[in-house]
C-alpha cells in the first residue's frame, strides 16, 4: 500500500458526487468559481437568483458556478468461474483474489480522497451490490464482500453491466476488474451505455501468466472451467498457435476500448497488485 | 471356387495379437494432467485442424499395425489354397505310406535345390491334398527306415510339420527295408508313394515292389548328377611304423559319361600334398602319396577333390596309429646257427640288418622259452617247423590273433601239423608228405596279393617235397599259391581281427632253390605287408554301428568326440590291455577322437558309403510289381494330383503383402510426421 500513498484517482471527467469535494463538477452549485447564468424554473433553488440582473432585466436568472464536487467510483468485480485460475505449473494468487486485492487498494485510495466507492460483485448476474458511500465503515463492507467472494457459474458481463448501471444514480468512474474471457456484443454495448452517460471507464484485464502462454507440461488433459469440454493436448506443440490466437484476443479487446475512451490495463496476476495500480495511475494522470 | 486353409492351423490363434497394437497404444499413450483452463476455447482454436489430423494419423497407424500383426500371424499359420467342392469332398479317405529317399545322394544339389528339398516340397503336397480322415505314415529312408510317427496316423498337421524339419541323412539307403516297412504300416491296403533319386546302386538289390498296395514311384532328379567322388582312402601298411615308407591309396570315382582329369588333395598332419588323376567316363582311377611318418602316434587326415553337385562324397578320411616297430616272434626249437633249418634263412630274409628292414625288432625263441610277456606284446608270429609249443602258448597265440595280431606258420618238419592252430579255423589240413626229385613247380592265382610279385617269378623255382592238402572250394579265396596236385602252398586267411598265412613250402636247402632264390625274402617281406593291411575291411559308414580299440593307458576315462568336438556317447566293451568301445553310430563323416586323460589316443575315419557315390539312376521299369500290386512311376506332379485339386502356397503373397505394409508403415511415418498434437482422449464439444 506504501505504494499508492502519492497517488490519487483523478476523474477524466467532471465528478458528479452527492457532497462537495475536491473534483470538479458539472453541477452548478455554491462554490466559489462563477461559470454560466440559468433562467430559473420552479423549484431552483431561489438562493441562487442573481437579483442584480433581475433588477436590470426584470428576469430571473439563477448564477451558475463550477461546483467542487466528491468523486462517485464503482468497482466491478468478476467473480465467474474463469477467474478461479492460478496456474498449474507456475502458482501465483487466483484471478479473484488478485482482482479483490485490486478492487481494495482502489477503494482504499477513493475513500482517503472522502469519494464514494461502490461495489459490484457480478459472474452471470450481479451477485452483490454495495451501493455508493464515502465513509470508512463503505471500505470495510466492500473488504467483507471481497473477500467472501467464490468464483464459480458462468459470466454475463453486458448483463451485469446493464444491471450496474441501472443502480448507478450519478456518473463516475466505473473500475471493470475481469478476464474479459466472454466479452460479446451486448457486453459492449453496455460499455456504450455507460460511456454515453459519461463514465470514465478502467478496465483491469486480469490475466494469469500461463494463460498468455499455455502451462509448461508436457502433456495436459484441459478442461473448461465455465462447461464441461475437455481434451489432451501437448503445450508444446501448440503453445505458438495458441499465443497467436491469445494476442489476438488481448488486441481486440484493447482495440475496442481505445476505441471507446475506455482504459484498459492488462493486470497479470504474477505482478504486484499494488504497483500495477500505481504505474495504471501515474500513466492515467500522464495521459497516457 | 477355392478356400485357403493352413499348414499350422493352431498358429492362428495368434491373430488375438491383432489386439496388441491397440493395447501397445492404450498402455503408452500420454497421461497429461488434468488443468482447469479458463481460455479453453483459444486452445480448441488453436488446435483444431490438427487434431482432426492427428486423430487420422493415428487410426491408420493403428489399422497399418493390425492388419500386419494379422498378417503375420496368416504368414506363420502356412495358408494355401485347397481345392472345394464336389471333387474334393468326393474322395474317400486314404491310407498312404510316403517313402523319403534321405540317404547322402538325396544331398546333391540340381539346378540350385537340394534333391531332398525337392522330395519334402512333393511329399508335402500330397500330404496336403490328402481328403479328410485319410491316414499316413512318413518314412526317412536311410540306413534304416526311419517312421516319423510310428504308425499310420490321421493328425496330417503334425506329420507334415515334422516332414518339413527332416533332414537327409549321411548314410546309404536301404530301399527294401523302408519298403517292407511302409508295406507293414499299410497293412495291405494303401498306397506307397516313393520319393528318390532311385540309385541303381541301392535299387539294384530291390528285387521286387510291395506286393497288395499300389506303388507310386517319383524320381526327384532333373537329369544326370555330375559327381566325382573319393570312394576309397586308405594306407599301406595300414599300421605304419615310424620312418617306413607307406603309400596312401585313393581311389576316386567318374559318374559322368565324360572322361576327367581331377586333383586330389591329401592333407595329413605334416603333409599336403596333390596330385591329379585320369578317370574315364564312369571308371575309377587311383591317387597315390607317398609318406613317412616321423611320429609315433595315431594321425588323421582327408584326400578330397573340387567340389560337385554332391559335396559330401568329394572328401574321405583316413586315420592310423603309427608304431615305433613291428614285434615279430620267430618261434623255433632249430639252432641259430643250423643252416638246416628253415628258422636259419627266414630270420635272415626277415631282418638281414636294421638298416634293410627298419621298423623290423625280430625276436627268436624256442618253443619252450616263451614267456607271456613275449606272446602278449608281439605284433607278428613267425612259427617255423621244428617248434614245440606248449598248450599255454598255443591258447594265448590263437587269441592274440583273433584279437589282431598277424601268424606266419612255416610248414616245413615233423612238427608243422602242430601249428596248424585249429582254433583258428585253417583253409587246409594236412595229409601225407609228398616228395618230388625233380621239384614241383606252383601256381600263383590271380588276385594282386604282392605288389612287386608276379606269377612269372616262380616259373623258375622247384619245391621237392610239400604236405598234400585240399583245401575247400569255399577256401579257394585263401589260395595264394598251388601246387600241381591241388595242394595248397601258400594261404592268406582272415582269423578273427587278425590275418594267418600258411608256407606250405620247403624252406631248407634240401627241399629246393626256394630259399636261395632273391624271391624268398621278397615273398616273405610281401607277406608281412600283406598281413599289415587293415585286418577288419570294412569301413565306418555314418548311421551304422562300429567300434573302435585304443590302447589302454593309464585310469582315466577313454571318451569319444565327434568331428566337431561334441561327445560320443559309447559303450565299453571289453578293456584289458586294450579297451574297446562301441559308439553310438556316427551321424556325420569325419574324424572321431577317441581320447583317454585328454590325449588323443586313436583316431576313427567314418566315411561316407561309396555305394551312395555312383548316382546313376537304374530304369525303373525293371522294377518287378508285387502280387497284386499297381506301380506307377510319375515325374514331376504329373498324374496324381490334378490341376483343379493342386494345392498352391498362399504364404509368399502374405509374406509381400508384410513387407508392404512394413514399407508402408515406414513411409507413412516419414512423410507424415506426428504434428506433435497429442490424440484426443475425449473430443467433446466445447463448452462455453
Amino acid at each position: 500500500m506504501e505504494a499508492l500513498r502519492s497517488v490519487r484517482l483523478r476523474p477524466r471527467g467532471a465528478a458528479e458526487g452527492t457532497f462537495a469535494g475536491p473534483h470538479k463538477s458539472h453541477f452548478r452549485g455554491t462554490a466559489v468559481e462563477f461559470a454560466d447564468y440559468r433562467e430559473y424554473s420552479p423549484g431552483d433553488d431561489i438562493r441562487l437568483v442573481d437579483w442584480k440582473v433581475f433588477a436590470r432585466t426584470d428576469r430571473h436568472y439563477l448564477r451558475l458556478y463550477d461546483a467542487e464536487r466528491n468523486l462517485l467510483t464503482y468497482m466491478v468485480v468478476d467473480k465467474s468461474g474463469s477467474m478461479e485460475f492460478s496456474g498449474a505449473v507456475k502458482r501465483t494468487p487466483a484471478k479473484l483474489e488478485y482482482s479483490a486485492r485490486l478492487a481494495a487498494a482502489l477503494g482504499y485510495l477513493v475513500l482517503r480522497e472522502g469519494d464514494e466507492l461502490g461495489l459490484s460483485m457480478v459472474d452471470a448476474q450481479v451477485n452483490q451490490h454495495l451501493p455508493a458511500a464515502a465513509s470508512w465503515s463503505q471500505l470495510n463492507r466492500a473488504l467483507d464482500l471481497l473477500g467472501n467472494a467464490r468464483a464459480g457459474g458462468t459470466t454475463n458481463l453486458g448483463a451485469c453491466l446493464e444491471q450496474v448501471f441501472a443502480q448507478t444514480k450519478r456518473r463516475g468512474v466505473l473500475a471493470l476488474m475481469s478476464d474479459f474471457l466472454d466479452v460479446d456484443e451486448r457486453f459492449w454495448k453496455a460499455v456504450d451505455l455507460f460511456r454515453s452517460s459519461r463514465f470514465d471507464l478502467m478496465f483491469f484485464h486480469v490475466v494469469h501468466p500461463e494463460e498468455m502462454d499455455l502451462p509448461d507440461v508436457a502433456a495436459a488433459r484441459f478442461v473448461e472451467t465455465e462447461g464441461n469440454g475437455s481434451f489432451n493436448a501437448e503445450p508444446d506443440a501448440v503453445r505458438a498457435l495458441y499465443r497467436q490466437r491469445f494476442d489476438a484476443f488481448l488486441s481486440e479487446i484493447k482495440a475496442n476500448c481505445q476505441a471507446r475512451g475506455c482504459d484498459w490495463y492488462l493486470a497479470k496476476t504474477s505482478d504486484d497488485p499494488y504497483g500495477f495500480l500505481r504505474n495504471c495511475f501515474l500513466a492515467r494522470e500522464n495521459g497516457k | 471356387m477355392t478356400w485357403p486353409a493352413f499348414i499350422n492351423p493352431w498358429l492362428l490363434t495368434g491373430l488375438a495379437a491383432v489386439s496388441l497394437p491397440l493395447l501397445v497404444h492404450w498402455l503408452t499413450r500420454a497421461r497429461p494432467r488434468r488443468i482447469a483452463f479458463p481460455p479453453y476455447k483459444f486452445l480448441v482454436e488453436a488446435c483444431a485442424g490438427q487434431q482432426a489430423i492427428n486423430r487420422l494419423r493415428t487410426i491408420l497407424l493403428l489399422i497399418i499395425r493390425c492388419l500386419l500383426v494379422a498378417l503375420l500371424a496368416l504368414l506363420f499359420a502356412r495358408p494355401f489354397i485347397k481345392p472345394v467342392g464336389a471333387a474334393a469332398n468326393a474322395q474317400p479317405a486314404r491310407r498312404v505310406a510316403l517313402i523319403l529317399d534321405a540317404s547322402l545322394s538325396m544331398r546333391a544339389v540340381q539346378q540350385g535345390v537340394p534333391l531332398f528339398a525337392r522330395a519334402q516340397a512333393e511329399a508335402a503336397e500330397i500330404l496336403r491334398t490328402l481328403p479328410a480322415g485319410s491316414e499316413a505314415a512318413v518314412i526317412l529312408e536311410g540306413a534304416s527306415p526311419r517312421p516319423l510317427l510310428p504308425a499310420l496316423s490321421e493328425n496330417i498337421p503334425a506329420l507334415h510339420d515334422l516332414l518339413v524339419k527332416s533332414q537327409a541323412t549321411y548314410e546309404a539307403g536301404d530301399p527294401g527295408a523302408a519298403l517292407t516297412l511302409a508295406q507293414k504300416l499299410l497293412d495291405g491296403n494303401g498306397t506307397i508313394y516313393v520319393f528318390s533319386d532311385f540309385q541303381k546302386s541301392n535299387w539294384e538289390g530291390v528285387r521286387e515292389l510291395p506286393g497288395g498296395v499300389a506303388c507310386r514311384l517319383r524320381p526327384v532328379t532333373a537329369g544326370a548328377i555330375e559327381n566325382v567322388a573319393v570312394t576309397e582312402a586308405r594306407m599301406v601298411p595300414a599300421s605304419p611304423i615310424m620312418g617306413e615308407p607307406v603309400e596312401v591309396i585313393c581311389t576316386v570315382f567318374n559318374c559322368t559319361p565324360r572322361p576327367r582329369e581331377e586333383t586330389v588333395r591329401l592333407e595329413m598332419s605334416e603333409f599336403n600334398q596333390e596330385t591329379r588323376v585320369m578317370l574315364p567316363p564312369f571308371g575309377t582311377g587311383n591317387a597315390v602319396f607317398n609318406v613317412s611318418f616321423s611320429h609315433a602316434g595315431p594321425v588323421a587326415g582327408s584326400v578330397s577333390l573340387a567340389p560337385d553337385d554332391l559335396r559330401e562324397d568329394d572328401t574321405r578320411y583316413v586315420t592310423a596309429t603309427v608304431g615305433k616297430a613291428l614285434d615279430v616272434v620267430l618261434v623255433t626249437d632249430a639252432d641259430e646257427a643250423d643252416w638246416n633249418s628253415s628258422a636259419f634263412y627266414i630270420g635272415r630274409a626277415l631282418a638281414p640288418s636294421a638298416e634293410a628292414a627298419p621298423g623290423i625288432h625280430l625276436l627268436r625263441r624256442r618253443g619252450q622259452d616263451l614267456d607271456r610277456g613275449i606272446l602278449e606284446t608281439a605284433d607278428v608270429f613267425c612259427l617255423a617247423a621244428p617248434a614245440t609249443l606248449s598248450g599255454e602258448a598255443q591258447e594265448i597265440i590263437a587269441r592274440r590273433v583273433n584279437e589282431g595280431a598277424r601268424l606266419i606258420s612255416f610248414l616245413d618238419g615233423p612238427t608243422a601239423p602242430a601249428l596248424l592252430f585249429p582254433a583258428l579255423n585253417p583253409p587246409f589240413e594236412l595229409q601225407g608228405t609228398v616228395t618230388s626229385e625233380s621239384g614241383d613247380a606252383v601256381t600263383m592265382d590271380g588276385r594282386q596279393t604282392f605288389g612287386e610279385l608276379e606269377a612269372a617269378d616262380f616259373s623258375t623255382v622247384r619245391f621237392r617235397r610239400h604236405f598234400q592238402n585240399r583245401p575247400p572250394n569255399s577256401r579257394s579265396g585263401d589260395l595264394l599259391l598251388a601246387f600241381p596236385d591241388g595242394s595248397a602252398a601258400l594261404t592268406i586267411s582272415p582269423a578273427g581281427l587278425g590275418k594267418m598265412v600258411l608256407v606250405n613250402l620247403p624252406l631248407t636247402p634240401d627241399g629246393g632253390d626256394f630259399v636261395g632264390h632273391p624271391i624268398f625274402p621278397a615273398l616273405l617281406h610281401e607277406l608281412l605287408r600283406a598281413l599289415r593291411q587293415d585286418a577288419t575291411g570294412g569301413i565306418i559308414t555314418p548311421g551304422a554301428p562300429w567300434t573302435v580299440e585304443v590302447p589302454t593307458a593309464g585310469e582315466g576315462a577313454v571318451t569319444v568326440e565327434d568331428p566337431n568336438g561334441k561327445p560320443v556317447k559309447a559303450e565299453i566293451l571289453s578293456s584289458g590291455r586294450t579297451t574297446r568301445l562301441a559308439p553310438a553310430a556316427a551321424l556325420v563323416p569325419g574324424i572321431y577322437s577317441v581320447k583317454q586323460a585328454g590325449a588323443v589316443a586313436a583316431y576313427a575315419a567314418v566315411n561316407v558309403d561309396p555305394r551312395e557315390s555312383d548316382t546313376r539312376p537304374m530304369a525303373l521299369e525293371n522294377l518287378k510289381p508285387g502280387p497284386n500290386a499297381a506301380v506307377t512311376v510319375q515325374h514331376g506332379e504329373e498324374g496324381e494330383v490334378s490341376n483343379t485339386q493342386k494345392t498352391s502356397d498362399f504364404w509368399p503373397q502374405i509374406a509381400m503383402g508384410v513387407l508392404i505394409l512394413i514399407a508402408g508403415e515406414m513411409l507413412f511415418l516419414a512423410l507424415w510426421r506426428s504434428p506433435a498434437t497429442a490424440s484426443i482422449a475425449k473430443p467433446r464439444e466445447a463448452g462455453s
